[in-house]
């Protein structure tokens, strides 16, 4: 997260540009035609229908296959992990993070593999004198792609854990994470439970919930069909030959945890997750921090849909291209969609609402008196498959808790609502920045 | 793993019938509350007309006819643009709204007799005390200055008790209500006329329609 990447620029092409203004045009067609042709009953209604059908796939998958954790057997020899730690000016974090990885619990052999990616805060000398881990250097700031690329070169471990300099695995991850790797010989990659560490503000405990409910519930629900997208930096295993063989992490890519993972999926390797352990991660306390995280990761993701457009409604990559792909990394132009119509229908109305007054105001005032006297039951009829989709997003909700090992107390109840109603007009917007910022190639920077 | 979708959209059907079902029960009680209010409206002015016959084939002297219309007819012609909203309100929120164009046309047809009626008191009992407004609006736009004019007009309602406010779609194809249309070449909305000989077109604020109450009155 901490990682410098200035150098960074959008890399799409003049072509794939071309693809995303499409693409952007025919959201933005389907919301202006279904706002001027059908009645906001009905398209709410549509939209409803489809959400519901979503969520409903999801929960048929978290019953099927994800309810229960599943049994793994330990493998009769322990292999060799080599934990990589790209770090660039993060002296407030890195030593803590290599204590963490130092505690560990593991029946074979693992050794800690720092790559200082250029710092300027003097964190280098201070690693320098910490006792027990490799160390390697860029001179030059390169980005995290390229440290961890880097690292892969002198990895001694058959397995390589990435751990973003800012997390913190618990004692047993190697210990559950690894054995999954030897349910099969497709499976290249393994991710753990990503929680929030410490949460202080308001903005923390939303992104706390928010974790347990993706890195948690979806993630597993994902998992269960081998449909996962994405390996999060904060901490995600990989087999050393297949990230050798496939050419280590994209350099130029704003989310190469993301990229890696399309780039498994493309090639038939399967990707498990292990909820049995956690690893927890920093997260932005102010909104500008997260407002750049979320940039970054959007930005990355329509660059990614992008380099990886053909896997989408591909029905020969299964599940994963029919259904996952589209309703995840895809999911933001639905959502932008459905954020776009509701701001229209919302203006509209607030046309409505404030046009009497122009012409006078105590009139004005006397009409919202009576429209809201009668107005106990404007409770749109459609609105109530809303209701119904909320339930079931509760549902998913109360089992993120049960995953998570948490009892829902009241103080979460204001970041839930917050997380219900705010954040994905936030996201929304942030969505649209990132997709604005790709098509338009702005450079990027922290 | 077809199934898989196929569960999803067996669960999806049930949770959308079950959803339909609320929507039917919620559509069913808005329209039930619009049926009684327009019921209530039918049946007062259905006795009125009953009345005026009882008067006509029956009675002797005027005077019963008389104290009865301007104690009834103007207490409950206080029903105006209100309802009017609620209709047009309700309409929008429901999705099974097929008896909605039955339920206007009974109200337009039950507030238009009951304008008549209060225009009959007049002309057979020497005078009456009410000023009696006809309001047209429009219902197939958006119509902000008819909301605003509503409003004016219940401020005014407020201030003069004596007023009564009766008010119609000038873009309906209901009869009655077009043949008061082009009684008073209405063209667009919002209009008044005030006791059936002033023409307001477009939006009156509440100063312009006290002058004009003032000056008849005066």
């Amino acid at each position: 997260m901490a990682e410098q990447a200035k150098f960074r620029r959008s890399t799409l092409v003049i072509p794939q540009k071309r693809q995303l203004a499409i693409l952007g045009m025919v959201v933005l067609g389907i919301i202006v035609f279904s706002f001027l042709t059908f009645s906001h009953q009905l398209t709410f209604i549509i939209f409803g229908i489809l959400s519901i059908f979503i969520s409903c796939s999801y929960l048929v998958m978290w019953h099927d296959g994800a309810k229960e954790e599943p049994y793994v057997k330990e493998p009769d020899k322990w292999p060799h992990v080599t934990i990589i730690i790209p770090s660039f000016n993060t002296k407030a974090t890195v030593f803590d993070c290599i204590n963490s990885c130092k505690e560990l619990e593991y029946q074979g052999k693992y050794d800690i593999l720092v790559v200082d990616d250029g710092s300027t805060d003097g964190s280098f000398e201070m690693l320098q004198k910490v006792g027990g881990i490799g160390l390697l250097r860029n001179k030059k700031n390169m980005g995290k792609a390229s440290a961890v690329n880097f690292a892969l070169q002198h990895a001694k471990g058959e397995i390589v854990a990435c751990i973003d300099s800012d997390s913190y695995p618990r004692k047993d991850a190697l210990r559950k994470a690894v054995k999954h790797f030897y349910e099969n010989d497709k499976i290249a990659s393994v991710v753990v439970f990503v929680c929030v560490k410490n949460p202080r503000t308001l903005l923390q405990r939303i992104q706390e919930i928010e974790y347990w409910i993706s890195f948690g519930f979806f993630f597993r629900t994902i998992a269960s069909i081998d449909g996962l997208y994405v390996t999060p930096g904060p901490t995600a295993f990989y087999r050393k030959d297949v990230l050798l063989k496939l050419g280590g992490f994209d350099t130029q890519n704003l989310t190469e945890d993301m990229e890696i993972a399309l780039r498994m999926q493309k090639h038939g390797y399967k990707i498990r997750a292990c909820h049995e352990t956690v690893v927890l991660t920093e997260v932005p306390s102010s909104l500008r921090a997260l407002y750049r995280q979320r940039l970054r990761w959007y930005r990355g993701g329509v660059m990614n849909i992008l380099k990886y457009i053909e896997l989408f409604f591909n029905p020969k990559y299964g599940d994963f291209g029919l259904f996952i792909l589209p309703t995840t990394l895809g999911s933001g132009f639905f959502a932008a969609l459905f954020m776009a119509w509701t701001l229209l229908l919302l203006s509209k109305n607030f046309y409505n609402w404030v046009a009497p007054f122009v012409y006078s105001v105590d009139g004005g005032t006397a009409a919202a008196v009576s429209s809201l006297s009668s107005g106990a039951l404007l409770f749109q009829s459609a609105w109530i498959l809303g209701v119904f989709s909320l339930a079931i997003w509760f549902y998913f909700l109360t089992k993120s808790f049960e995953i998570s090992h948490i009892t829902p107390k009241p103080r979460h109840i204001l970041p839930l609502i917050f997380l219900l109603f705010v954040y994905p007009f936030f996201i929304g917007v942030i969505f649209l920045f990132g997709y604005a910022y790709e098509l338009f190639g702005a450079k990027y920077s922290w | 793993m077809a199934s898989l979708y196929l569960k999803a959209a067996l669960l999806t059907a049930a949770i959308a019938l079950l959803g339909f079902f609320f929507i039917s029960q919620l559509d069913a009680m808005r329209t039930n509350e619009i049926k009684s209010a327009v019921d209530e409206l039918v049946l007062q002015t259905e006795s009125e007309r009953q009345m005026f016959l009882y008067w006509q084939v029956l009675g002797n002297s005027s005077d019963e006819l008389c104290s009865y219309f301007s104690d009834t007819t103007g207490k409950r012609a206080e029903r105006t643009y209100d309802l009017s909203q609620k209709i047009s309100y309700y309409e929008k929120s429901n999705i099974m709204s097929q008896e909605y164009e039955m339920l206007k046309n009974q109200y337009y047809v039950s507030n238009a007799g009951l304008y008549l009626n209060l225009m009959a008191a007049e002309k057979y009992c020497e005078g009456s005390p009410y000023t009696k407004v006809l309001f047209f609006y429009r219902v197939n736009e958006d119509c902000p200055e008819c909301m605003t004019q509503g409003g004016v007009l219940d401020n005014l309602r407020a201030a003069y008790p004596n007023l009564r406010v009766f008010a119609f779609p000038y873009d309906t194809n209901q009869e009655l209500v077009k043949m008061l249309v082009k009684r008073h070449s209405i063209t667009s909305a919002p209009a008044l006329v005030i006791d059936d000989r002033e023409v307001l077109r477009g939006f009156a604020d509440f100063g312009t329609i006290e002058a004009r109450l003032k000056a008849r009155s005066s």
